[in-house]
């Protein structure tokens, strides 16, 4: 009997606890990277370096490099990549939760529009040397566009006064690790043209600042807005790691 | 003490019907004698009334008493908590809604009697109390795809369209059944008998949805330094809903308990119907508040700001003389109907296996389901406008600009709802 009573307690404790169940919670930490770039219509040059015969006598051949270059500016400019100042925020909204948790920011710091967008990188073409006027020699003609640091250290004085290109601190991309669920929300805005010199210098348009975002090295398409133009204009955009 | 009175009344109505029914008993003799049959049927075919309930035993003044504790596995059915809508992303016709679900929630169903003296029949008292709270929460920040069902639908949502990228919503559902009934057999056979009961029933219902609505990540133009100064003010706040009401009700009931024997006085089903009656007053609420954003003159809301809030940006290259005049203005509507008279009724059915593994103790298995109709009732605005004046003459507890909503008309939804599952307890019968 008291065999039956303690199976019938047991039963009616294990009833009492009722049905509970946890969905497991999946997928492991991701890397989420976010870039963000400018671009503008800009100047096409043409460059060369400025070389010197220095034998005694002139052998013909250039053995000495000039830090001069040869400018020739052409016609038509073109929409490229341009360095611009901005000022950024990043923020991570953990999974199940609603509150952003700051993770980097420039907008407190002295200078908020520390961070700068990629330089072109691109040689348009090489070029032929020019003629020579003897000792000097034009070589090493290539053609590349305003936006360039070979433009902007070739033929402009004002080569010191750009800073490297750096988001958040981090050279070209801002990354790090995420959960799946999480979502990380990216604010940034455009410095002034009035207050962006010497960068200002370099473009024929408004600049367009636009961002990329990548999980685990794919692109993926956030929420919000991801770009802007207007002068001194921001966004927003957010990503949710699925 | 609310209980404590429907005992006394139920004890009242059962010393009254214990004194009509002895008349009656008194004006047909052969009923208080035990049948010939009875004496003369074998020792192993044990009468229906000696098992469950054991009825009052003979000229012994008050007859046997009983208590039954059943663990019941009840899952309410029917409440209808929708707490969202969910937008398809691709299939504009593919909306769902979203509803907090209820569990299985274990809870006590606590019966217990005593017969009347010469098998005039039993008193027993039911009480049956059932709570739940449940909360359920979705967040897809960035992914607008929750509609604000529940809220005014005024300028609901950060941008205006009646959606959130999350909401999370609570749940309150609070049951509480008294009966108090007297039972007599109706007949008997040597497999099989049956009670017909009659009583009072006082039933008590109350349900409450609330749902936040959030815009976590709204993706505005970003108002953030050295152009403008922050304005946590002018982070989006959730909108909040909450619908519930509260059911007090009174009534007679009846019904009837089978029997069949299935193994000796050991093992045996019982089965019951019974239906009760209810009037009583229901008391409803509704509370909604959105946001908008708008400008504020000299304490006057001039403007609506739409969205996609490009003002945020444009006001900044002006040095913002135009964000400081913008504000985050609350719009809440408020109803409540203290009191209405309502009609309900509840059906209840069960089915159990007893099993009596020793003299005065049962085992009991079996399934019920209760039937609570018209016990809930949903109050909403159907159209809301603003007051006339536009001028701020109030602020919420977070400094919020309030507008107050005017409700131009009332729609009700009647609900029901239904208890059912499995149970299985004790009985002890003395």
């Amino acid at each position: 009997m008291r065999k039956v009573l303690a199976t019938l307690a047991a039963a009616l404790m294990l009833a009492s606890m009722g049905c509970n169940t946890t969905q497991p919670t999946g997928g492991g930490p991701q890397v989420i990277t976010v870039t963000a770039s400018a671009s503008a219509l800009v100047d096409v040059w043409q460059i060369w370096d400025l070389w010197a015969d220095t034998d005694e006598p002139l052998d013909g051949v250039p053995d000495v490099q000039t830090p001069f270059h040869t400018c020739v500016r052409q016609v038509d400019p073109v929409n490229t990549s341009v360095p611009w100042p901005y000022s950024a925020e990043i923020t991570l909204i953990q999974a199940g939760t609603t509150d952003e948790i700051p993770l980097r920011s420039t907008v407190s710091a002295t200078n908020p529009f520390s961070n700068i967008t990629p330089y072109d990188t691109n040689v348009r073409r090489t070029v032929p040397d020019l003629l020579p006027q003897v000792p000097f020699y034009f070589l090493n003609g290539r053609e590349v566009t305003a936006g360039t640091r070979d433009y902007i250290d070739s033929c402009t004085t004002l080569g010191s006064a750009f800073e490297d290109s750096n988001i958040l601190g981090d050279p070209v991309a801002f990354s790090f690790q995420v959960q799946q669920g999480d979502t990380i929300v990216f604010r940034a805005r455009k410095q002034l043209v009035d207050d962006a010199n010497p960068y200002a210098t370099l473009v024929r348009s408004e600049v367009v600042l636009s961002s990329s975002y990548f999980v685990d090295g794919r692109g993926v398409t956030p929420s919000g807005e991801t770009f802007v133009s207007s002068d001194g204009g921001g966004f927003t955009a957010s990503v949710r790691i699925r | 003490m609310r209980w404590l009175a429907a005992s006394s009344l139920a004890l009242l109505v059962g010393v009254a019907l214990q004194a009509a029914t002895t008349t009656v008993t008194a004006q047909d003799p052969e009923e208080t004698q035990d049948p010939p049959s009875e004496e003369t049927a074998p020792p192993e075919v044990a009468p229906p009334q000696d098992t469950a309930p054991k009825p009052a035993a003979k000229d012994a003044g008050w007859g046997a008493i009983f208590i039954e504790i059943d663990d019941w596995i009840a899952q309410p059915a029917g409440l209808e908590y929708r707490a969202a809508t969910l937008l398809h992303p691709e299939d504009p016709l593919g909306t769902s809604v979203v509803s907090v679900g209820q569990s299985t929630e274990p809870a006590f169903y606590i019966r217990g009697g005593f017969g009347l003296r010469n098998e005039i029949g039993d008193i027993v008292l039911t009480y049956y109390r059932h709570s739940e709270d449940r909360h359920l929460e979705a967040l897809t920040p960035g992914s607008f795809l929750y509609g604000e069902i529940n809220t005014s639908g005024f300028f609901a949502g950060v941008n205006l369209d009646g959606l959130a990228d999350g909401f999370a919503a609570d749940t309150r559902t609070r049951l509480r059944d008294f009966r108090a009934d007297f039972y007599r057999s109706a007949f008997e056979s040597k497999r099989t008998s049956g009670r017909w009961f009659v009583g009072y029933r006082d039933v008590s219902h109350d349900r409450q949805l609330a749902a936040d609505y959030f815009a976590i990540a709204p993706n505005l133009p970003p108002i953030i330094p050295p152009a403008v100064s922050p304005r946590p003010d002018l982070e989006p706040k959730a909108d909040t809903s909450d619908v519930s009401s509260t059911f007090q009700g009174r009534g007679l009931e009846a019904g009837l308990d089978v029997q069949f024997k299935v193994w000796r006085d050991t093992v045996w089903f019982e089965t019951g119907l019974g239906l009760a009656v209810l009037r009583g007053e229901m008391a409803t609420s509704y509370t909604s508040v959105t946001h908008f954003y708008g400008f504020v003159e000299n304490n006057e809301v001039v403007a609506v700001v739409l969205p996609p809030y490009e003002l945020f940006n444009l006001c900044e290259i002006d040095g913002c003389p135009i964000v400081d005049s913008i504000a985050q203005i609350a719009t809440p509507v408020g109803i409540q109907d203290a009191s209405q008279s309502e009609d309900a009724n509840v059906i209840e059915t069960d089915l159990a296996l007893h099993f009596k593994f020793w003299k005065t103790a049962e085992f009991v298995a079996g399934f019920r389901s209760i039937s609570y109709t018209n016990v809930g009732q949903e109050l909403r605005p159907g159209e809301v406008e603003l007051e006339t004046s536009l001028v701020i003459d109030d602020f919420g507890l977070d400094g919020s600009p309030i507008l107050r909503l005017n409700a131009q008309t009332l729609e009700r939804t009647a609900h029901s709802v239904d208890y059912e599952g499995f149970y299985f307890g004790l009985a002890i019968r003395f």
